[in-house]
This record gives structure tokens, sequence and C-alpha cells, in this order.
């Protein structure tokens, strides 16, 4: 076991782990954000992404021992300092950007990830990179809209 | 006939009563009231409330599940529109298990008509018996049937509320209350005085509940427009509850390993790696499998997968090809149903050109992004059992049975589903939860799932094969025959569930094939039960799932046979059979701007199946990308009649259709040695988002009776791609899944 | 997945004492290596994360003109900084896994693992790249030696990788559906004095460089060359994705993609 120390959306966290102790199961067992969600357990359908270091990765494969003295960054902490929804998941909001919502975090932290580095991507670029992330119910489509509106461009265009 | 409808309204009553601080309003049952799942005290009415109104403010209750579909929105809509509060004001939640949350309209669609031509008559007395559906406590969210269901129901209880408040602010101003009016959760006098609901809702349980007419669809606000969904805030910020995401005082955590050959037993297991983790608290055996209960999920599952367990053999033949060899036995067994048998099969006219087709479809998962869980805390005396489910009482009768206590002891907290499509009807996750929590009394233990546990203890959708022969003379169909062969889910499920015996035709086995809206003169439809003990159950669009791919892909290469248009084909069939179907296709052809002709190198495929009351029409178009085949636009129209929310039906009908073509491309359940090979997405692949195709939806409102939004978009988009793939390559996909045939894009 | 001790050293020196211990493995960003973990697959005692390691993260020119590779950097950093000196390289790192995964993945852990469907054996071995270890240089054409069997000594790290820049280079993948890992993959990289090609994923033997292909494109670069050339199906894996001569076929087909692409 050992004693592992991160800011989390800001703030100070520390834990004690097991070598083995992956960051997906940290974040939701010892810190109780169970916003990030598993949902393969195999870097398959993105539901547990977060940003650590200001990346995106699947927690579900990354040891939380890796992830010692890093910024990491979850769905709970996206929303503005105000408490109001950022432009990302006011997008999902707007356009039904989801439908039963458990592959939703994964989703709003690869659009983030997207964003920073490509802030007005095509509609193809946010269906290349969102690749990894799954929606079973399949709502690809009101999630593709939702991510071109948040990038300040023109829905209707996305949807031709 | 009308008056079979009325009967069925008088059935129930909107009723009211006192609660703490305010009042609830909901129905109340004439003939038997339902029991009261508030537990009211002595002397309070038994009443089944739909609406709370106390000093915080309004509450909705919506004993629908809400999976994804945005049935909570809706359901609250139709509350909301009948008694003037904003959706944004008020709070919906699930309600507990009861049996006034019955659902009529589940029962209604069993019956064994055809459903698109059924008459008025038919209609009210499927109407009638949904009220059966209280008599066994059907409280399910499935079907598609949870907006014909509540369409009525919810606007009067919301009417109700309504006058009631209004009056209770008549007496307390003075005036009439045909003088007031209501606006945003408040009542208002002449003289703009404004009373908010909450003020009122103390008085208003002290009066007798004020009946009111429906409003009349032109006066809607919210109804037959897209509202925002009153869950997604929770959803996008990481707030919401799902059933992993339940945390209790206290709380440990459990996983487990069930034999992989399905229903078979467990001989020994060894578990003394698992016992010498720290942070490991219990090993429960389960008869069929071991569940470890420790300090977290991911350790739990960790010490499970260190059991080392000895496994016996499934009660089935142990690879495909042998399952595949019986259920094609099955197709000549003496059928279960025919439920079309129209003109005569058996002589088709001389000269006619005649094809047959054999046709198969694969077992499947439904693989929700949540895996199964279930939380629970037992005490000896009383049980609480947290999770997503589509059928709280069913849950709450087999936790009881389970722990030995009375129904009233157990307690069924409906959470948010990661997904539901038909697999959270089963009872499984919430047994064995029950089971585990049993063996650590008084602490609340969550089961997870790993999610290779999940796909390989499915209820899986039954494999099928089907033998279709048709007839055509002069470029039209005049002869339609066809033999389907699966396991019957309902039978299974019927035991499984409900420990009723089989009987009877299975109507689910069939639907989607004996159900069309085709006018062939010589038609006939029949059923084939194939006795195997896998376990099956209902999947997005049941049998619908594999029938609308069978028929429709059928319909295609008649349509071939006879040197016609597909789409011109099916319309000349279709035009004076089922108007709203037809309109289906015409506006598919007309979004899409169909020619029957395609540019080198591009197929499109169309294909329409009238599934739970709506036809759906769908056009796919492929494009050979070198090499590569990917499924690059897709139109779909529809028609459920009223539309009561078009974003959300757009958004069922675009996801409907994606979750069918998954499985057309990748979906497949196979088995080897009694077990399940496909254990996780790399093994079962979805669509993802660059291969999912951009879609258009248009949403018609003909339909005389309301049909669902759910499923009916999954059956049509199979046979649309096999049909479009041909277009493509001039070769027939009579097999699922399509991956193994063409180069898809992955 | 087994329990196991984690450290993360800060400097080479340690890195490599750490890994002379007892059941000690190197971790890289776990992409492979943790899923095979999970599967109960492999048992390591320690744990020895290379991520924190300065000198092993990074891409530069050399002197003598070759791109350099830190052995720790990821396939996201690959991807954005080989772009301009070795677009072919850069183009190959931007399509393994899906984004998240190419944050975590390094060009070291994929190479040290050598699966016989990962893509940089064939950028290594289709350049004639030098695997540089903390304790000697090794070809490229030593280094791989048959399915996950590489040259590597116990507690051998990769440091970097110093491939020679091609004047024009492509690399082409058919993506099997289930693992999204490469069905067959082709690196071609024309060089002044010939043509190197290397294909992952079809063979028995893992990667390997087909020469037939190499002489013919050496004496003119395009895809005309290729006509009539063909690698046999024996020896090529069949399994539930594709028969022996299926990828046979797929070799052919995608080294004919990665000439047009590149020329």
């Amino acid at each position: 076991m050992t004693q592992v120390s991160m800011t989390v959306n800001g703030k100070s966290a520390t834990g004690t782990v097991e070598g083995r102790t992956l960051l997906s199961s940290f974040l939701r067992d010892t810190l109780e954000l169970t916003g990030t969600h598993v949902g393969c357990d195999t870097s398959q359908c993105g539901a547990c992404v977060v940003h650590v270091n200001g990346v995106a990765v699947k927690s579900c494969t990354m040891l939380a021992a890796e992830a010692d003295g890093a910024e990491v960054a979850t769905i709970e902490g996206q929303a503005n300092a105000d408490g109001s929804l950022n432009v990302i998941q006011q997008a999902f909001q707007d356009h039904h950007g989801l439908q039963c919502g458990f592959c939703t975090p994964g989703m709003v932290m690869s659009a983030a990830a997207l964003l920073k580095d490509n802030p007005k991507p095509t509609e193809a670029e946010v269906r290349e990179y969102l690749e990894g992330n799954i929606c079973r119910c399949t709502g690809y489509h009101n999630i593709v809209k939702a991510i071109m509106a948040a990038s300040g461009q023109d829905v209707a265009i996305a949807a031709e | 006939m009308a008056s079979i409808g009325k009967i069925l309204r008088r059935s129930f009553l909107i009723g009211s009563t006192a609660i703490v601080g305010g009042v609830a309003f909901g129905a109340w049952y004439v003939s038997r009231p339902a029991a009261n799942p508030l537990r009211p005290g002595a002397g309070e009415a038994a009443l089944n409330p739909f609406v709370f109104i106390d000093a915080q403010g309004v509450t909705l209750i919506a004993p629908r599940a809400e999976m994804g579909q945005g049935v909570h929105t809706t359901w609250a809509a139709l509350i909301a529109e009948e008694l003037d509060v904003d959706l944004a004001d008020v709070r919906v939640i699930h309600g507990p298990p009861a049996q006034a949350y019955y659902n009529s309209a589940m029962i209604a669609d069993a019956l064994p008509n055809k459903g698109y031509d059924i008459s008025d008559f038919q209609h009210g007395i499927g109407e009638m018996l949904g009220v059966l559906g209280k008599v066994v406590g059907l409280q399910v969210t499935g079907g598609s049937t949870s907006m014909k269901d509540g369409f009525v129901r919810m606007r009067e209880a919301g009417a109700v509320a309504r006058e009631t408040l209004k009056q209770a602010a008549a007496d307390r101003l003075g005036l009439a209350r045909g003088d007031l009016r209501t606006q945003s959760g408040k009542v208002i006098a002449p003289d703009g005085t404004e009373l908010s609901y909450a003020a009122l809702a103390e008085a208003a349980a002290a009066i007798d509940p004020v009946d009111a007419p429906l409003r009349d669809a032109r006066e809607w606000r919210l109804l037959g427009k897209p509202q925002p969904r009153v869950d997604m805030t929770a959803k996008v910020t990481g707030t919401a509850t799902f059933g992993v995401d339940v945390r209790l005082p206290g709380m440990k955590f459990a996983a487990l390993r069930i034999n992989p050959r399905l229903g078979g037993a467990m001989s020994g297991y060894d578990d003394s790696a698992a016992r010498a983790m720290p942070g490991v608290e219990r090993i429960v055996d389960l008869g069929d499998g071991v569940a470890v209960i420790g300090r977290n999920t991911w350790l739990a599952q960790q010490a499970a997968d260190a059991i080392d367990i000895t496994w016996e053999k499934a009660p089935y033949p142990p690879e495909t090809e042998a399952i595949f060899e019986r259920i094609a036995a099955a197709l000549d067994d003496a059928p279960n149903s025919a439920l079309r048998d129209d003109g005569d099969v058996t002589s088709p006219p001389a000269g006619a050109t005649r094809i047959t087709a054999e046709y198969r479809a694969p077992y499947l998962a439904h693989a929700t992004m949540e895996p199964m869980n279930a939380t629970a805390r037992y005490t000896g005396d009383a049980l609480e059992v947290w999770c997503g489910n589509q059928g709280p009482t069913f849950q709450q009768a087999r936790c009881a049975d389970i722990a030995g206590l009375p129904k009233e002891a157990v307690t069924v907290h409906t959470t948010l589903m990661g997904g539901g499509f038909g697999r959270r009807l089963e009872l499984d996750y919430a047994s064995h939860a029950t089971r585990v929590a049993m063996a650590m009394p008084g602490v609340p233990v969550q089961l997870t799932w790993s999610r290779e546990e999940d796909m390989r203890h499915d209820f899986y959708r039954p494999g099928a094969m089907a033998r279709f022969s048709g007839a055509i003379v002069d470029g039209k169909a005049v002869m339609l025959d066809a033999r389907i062969a699966a396991q019957s889910a309902v039978f299974q499920a019927m035991d499984r569930v409900a420990g009723l015996p089989p009987a009877g035709p299975d109507k689910v086995l069939v639907e989607g094939a004996f159900n069309q809206p085709y006018a062939i003169p010589n038609y006939r439809v029949r059923g084939h039960v194939c006795d195997l003990k896998i376990p099956v159950g209902f999947w997005r669009s049941v049998g619908n799932s594999f029938n609308g791919f069978f028929h429709e892909t059928f319909m295609d290469e008649m349509a071939v046979a006879a040197g016609a248009d597909p789409l011109a084909f099916r319309l000349d069939l279709m035009r004076g059979e089922h108007a709203p179907s037809a309109g289906c296709l015409k506006a598919v052809a007309e979004m899409s701007g169909w020619t029957g002709k395609t540019p080198e190198g591009v197929g499109r495929g169309v294909a329409l199946t009238y599934s739970f009351g709506t036809p759906v029409a769908q056009v796919i178009e492929v494009a050979d990308e070198g090499g590569v085949i990917r499924i690059r636009r897709a139109w779909i129209a529809c028609d459920m009649g009223i539309a009561l929310d078009p974003a959300i039906i757009e958004a069922q009908m675009t996801g409907g259709m994606i979750y069918g073509l998954s499985a057309a491309c990748f979906g497949e359940i196979t088995f080897a040695d009694g077990a399940v090979e496909q254990g996780n997405f790399p093994d079962y692949d979805a669509l993802r988002m660059h291969s999912a195709p951009e879609t258009e939806v248009r949403i018609l409102q003909t339909n005389a009776h309301m049909g669902g939004a759910g499923e009916p978009g999954t059956p049509p988009s199979m046979p649309a791609l096999g049909n479009a793939l041909f277009d493509l390559t001039g070769q027939r996909a009579r097999s699922m899944p399509f991956a193994r045939q063409f180069n898809l894009l992955v | 997945m087994y329990n196991f001790e984690f450290v993360k050293p800060a400097t080479l020196a340690d890195a490599v004492a750490a890994l002379s211990g007892e059941d000690a493995q190197a971790l890289g960003g776990g992409q492979t290596l943790i899923p095979t973990l999970k599967q109960r697959l492999n048992q390591p005692g320690t744990l020895v994360s290379l991520l924190s390691i300065p000198e092993m993260v990074g891409v530069c020119k050399t002197d003598d003109g070759a791109l350099s590779v830190g052995g720790a950097t990821t396939h996201a950093t690959v991807s954005a900084e080989a772009a301009v000196d070795f677009p072919g390289l850069a183009g190959l790192a931007s399509h393994i896994g899906d984004p998240a995964v190419r944050n975590r993945g390094t060009i070291g852990g994929s190479l040290a693992n050598n699966d016989p469907a990962a893509c940089y054996p064939a950028a290594a071995l289709g350049t004639g790249a030098t695997i540089v270890t903390n304790a000697r240089e090794i070809a490229a054409d030593d280094y791989f030696q048959g399915m996950f069997a590489t040259a590597l000594e116990e507690g051998e790290v990769i440091t970097e990788v110093r491939f020679p820049v091609p004047e024009v280079s492509n690399y082409q993948k058919f993506v099997q559906p289930a693992s999204r890992f490469a069905l067959v993959g082709v690196f071609v990289a024309k060089y002044a004095d010939g043509v190197r090609v290397a294909v992952t994923g079809a063979s028995e033997e893992g990667v390997f460089r087909w020469s037939e292909a190499e002489a013919a494109l050496s004496a003119i670069f395009s895809v005309d060359a290729l006509a009539g050339l063909s690698v046999p199906a024996d020896g090529m894996i069949g399994d539930l994705h594709g028969t022996p001569a299926y990828r046979a076929h797929l070799v052919a087909v995608m080294t004919r993609r990665a000439v047009a692409a590149a020329a």
C-alpha cells in the first residue's frame, strides 16, 4: 500500500492505494467521485475518460499510483466557477446530446480535450476523435451536433 | 363501441389526499383500490400519487423507468401541460413499486391481432384488458408503451390537481373558481393576486377533488414541442445516480462469478487465494457461482478472479453450430402459431415466378453501457434494494421470496439506468444482490457484474432461422409463406419472472413478420418454438429484431425477382393496406431523393417494419471507399400518431436504428464448450461515432392510434442495410452479422 | 490482476537498478500491459514506471539527420512532433488506438512488447531504426525475434529509438474489427540507396521485411512495380478474423496503398 496525492478538480486529494489500484477505482471508490463511469474496464468504451495533466486518458487503464502528483480533472469539475454549465455541458443539454447518460461523462471529457487542441473541428474530426467513446443507446448524431455547437459552429451544417 | 373506452376511463378516478404540509393527487381505483405505496396513516386515503405539492414545491412521479428514452421528461410534460407548471420548476422522481403504476398499454399489445388494421372496437377491448395489468402488478417499462399508457391518465391527474387548487384559491379569496386562471405554478385572480400552489396545498387536501375536461391539443403549451430533458443537468455534471453510483454509509462492494455454462451447476471451489487478500470480507456461495464482498468493487473483482471454481456442463448443446441445428430442426416441427393465414399459399398460380430463401440471425447480448448491478441492505425483518430496473413490482416480489420476507417489507428504489434495452426486465441482479446482502445483515452491499460477467450471463436475443417462399405474377407478389424458428423469449420469461407455464401461440416470436402491412392475397406466417435452455429474453424490439430482417430482406428479394424497384414494389402492396405505413415509405423516398438508381460505388436499401404500433421506414446508403464499405447516410420516417416530444422521438429513432445497425454489422454471441465466447467490446463491437451514418428523421402524425418510439427504429435498420449492401455488391445478405460477409468500416 | 509493488524512478540509473530486482518489470504507458495484467496473464512483483525520466521523453533531430524518439514518448507526442520531419512516422502514431490511448501509450512500451499486430514494429523495421537501450544499440534487423520476442535482455530498457528519415514513407493498416489492432499493416520507406518494406500483423513470425517488394520498389518506386508480386500464405496467421490466404492478400493490397500514398 502506498500513499498517493494529486489535485483533483483543483482540490488536493490523498489516499492509500495498492500498486494495482486503477485511477478509475481511486476516483470512484476512495474519493467517491462517481461521475466517472466504468463501462468495460478494457479501455474500449471511453465512459471512464478523465484528464491527467491536461490530456484525456482512460482512467480504467492507468494506475492510481501513476497519477501521484498529477492534476486530474473529472466530470464533476467541469461546470463554471459559478456552478453554471460550461459551454460543452450546455450544448449537450441544448442538443439532446445524451440518452441514458452513462457514457456522457466520458463524452464530455473527450469533447473538452478535442476542443482544447482543435477549437473549430470539422464534423469528421469530431467523429474520428471520439471513436473511442461508445454510446449504446445510441445518440451519436446529437453528440456530434452538441460538440459542433459547443465549438461555436453552425449545427445546421453539421446535420447536412 | 366507444363505451368500452369509457368503461376503462371510469375504472379509475383522480383523487387526492393530505400529505405532510401538502397534498397529493393520483389515481384512485373504483373497483378495487390498489395498495398505497406511501403507506398512509389511519384515516388517510389509499392513493397512488402522480403529483405531490408541499412547501418544497411540485413533485411529479414518473413510475416508468428512465433508461435514456426521455420518459421522465414527456411523462412530466403530460402532467405539467394540464397543471400549468413549468418543467424547469418541478422535480421528477421514480415512483415506488405499486400496483396502481401498472402498465395498461402492455397487455393490449399482447392481443393476437396484427395491430395496424384493428378497429376501434378491438382497440377498446385492448384498452380494457389493460386494466388486467393492474391485477398482475405489471409495473413495467418496456414494449415501447409508456406514452400510450400515460397519455390520458397523466393529463387527467394534472387537470384535477389544477382545478382543485383553483377551488382552494377561490374559497380563500371569496371568488368563483371560474374567475381564476393558472400559470407557472400559481393561481391568479382577476385583480392580479397570485397564490402559489405550495401555499394552497394544505387547503386543497381538505376539499373534494374537482373533475375537469382535458384541454384540446390546439391549446398545448408543452406537448408536441421539444422540451429540455429534465434529467440532463445531472447527467452532464456527473451527479446523476445510476445503480453503480449508489453510495450509502458503511457500504461494502461485491463482485461475482457465475457458471459460464448458463444454467449449469458449480461442483466446488477453492477460495484460499481470495480469502488471503486484505480487504476481502466474505465469500458467498450462490449455488451456481460465488460472490466476494470487499472494501471496493475493484478489489472484490480481483478476489473473485482469484477463486478456482469447478463448473458443471451446460444444459444445452455446447457449440453454436449444434444449437443452430436444433433451431433448423424446429422449422420442420409442428408450428406453434399461424397468426397470419390469408388465402391459400399451397397452390400458387401456374406460371408464377417462385423464389425461396433461408435466413439466419445470431444470438445477441444487450450490452448496456452500465453493467448489471444492484445494492441491497438486509436487516432480518426488512430489505431495501437499489437498482435500475424495468419492473419494480417483479423485483420486489422476487427479492421478498429470496429473503423470506413479506412483499411489504421490501423497498425497491429505482435508480437511473445506464441502458436497459430489455435486459433490466430480468430479476437476476437484484436477486443475487439480496443473497449477497443476506450474508452481511445490516450492511448495504453493492454487487456489480464485470463487463465479462454481464456479457456472458445475459438473457440473449434468441438466435433465429427462417424459410421464406414467395410467388410473383406480373411483377406483383401474390404469395408469401414464412416459417420462423427460435426459442420463445415469452415462454421462458413467463416461467422465469411469473412462474407461469408456457401456453398458446407466441405472438412475439413472429411479430414483425405476421403483422406487416402488405396486401398479399396468399400470405401465411407460422412460428416454431425451439425448446432449448439457453437463457433468452427481450432485446430492443424483441421478435421484430429478427423478423424485420427476415421479412424485409425477402420483400427485397421478391422485388428483384419481379424486376421492380424495391420501394415502389412495397408501396404498391401497402397503399391500400395501411396508409400511415405507405406515408412513411413515401416520406423516405422523398427525403433521400430515391430514384432506384445509384452511382457506381454507392448502394441504397429500403425497409419498413411496423412494430409497437408505429411504422418506420428507413433508407440506408452505403459507399465503397477503397475496398472498405462505409454506412454513409440514413433517412428515417415514422408515424406514431400524436408526437408528444419530437426531439425525444428523433433521438429514439436515430438511436434505435444505430443499435440495430451495430448488431447487423458486428453483433454475434457464439458458444464454445457451453460458454459464451464474447466477453467485452473488443469481441462484441458496436458502431462508433466515426462509423455511424449521418441521419435525417421525419415524424409523421397520421396514425389514428398512438404507437411506441423506443424500439420501432431498430427492426428496419438491419434489412435496410442488407438491401443496400446487395445494391452495392450484388451479394445478398441472408445471415447476420454482415461483417462476416462484407468488408465494413470499423 | 495480481497485486504488485509500484515504483516510479526519476533517473534511468534508478530505473535500471529497480529492474534488477526479482520479478520486476518495466511499465510504459500500460495500454497493453495493464489489460494483460487484468487477464491475470502476467504476475510481476514490481512494476517500474519509466514515465518520469526526463531524458527518455521527446522527439529531436540528431546531428546525422536521424529522428530520435525517447523511449517513454507517447504516441500523441510522436504524432505531433514528428509531423514535419518524418510525416510517415507521425501518421502511423496518429492512428494507434484512440486519442486517450495515444496520450498514454509509448513507443518503448510498444517495441518492448512486440505484439505481432502492433504498428511501431513496422516503422522500426521498415526504416532500419536503431533501438537504443541503457546498455547498447541494437539494429532493428536484429531486434525483432518473433511474436512478443525481442533482443532485449532482462531488465534492459529502451531509452531511445533512432530513425533514419526516409525521402518518402507511408504506413497503411487494415484494422481488425474486434481488437482494432492491425490485421495487416505495411510500412514503406524510400531512401536514396533503396526501399524498405516491413509488414506487421500478418506473420506467425511477427514483423518481417518483404524482400521481393523491396527489390521491385528499389528499381522503380511505383505501384506498377508491385504487379504480380505476392507473399505466400504459408506462415501467415490464421484466426477468427482472417485466414492465412486473406492476410497474404492484404499484404499486397496494403503495400500498394502505402506506395501510392507515399509517391
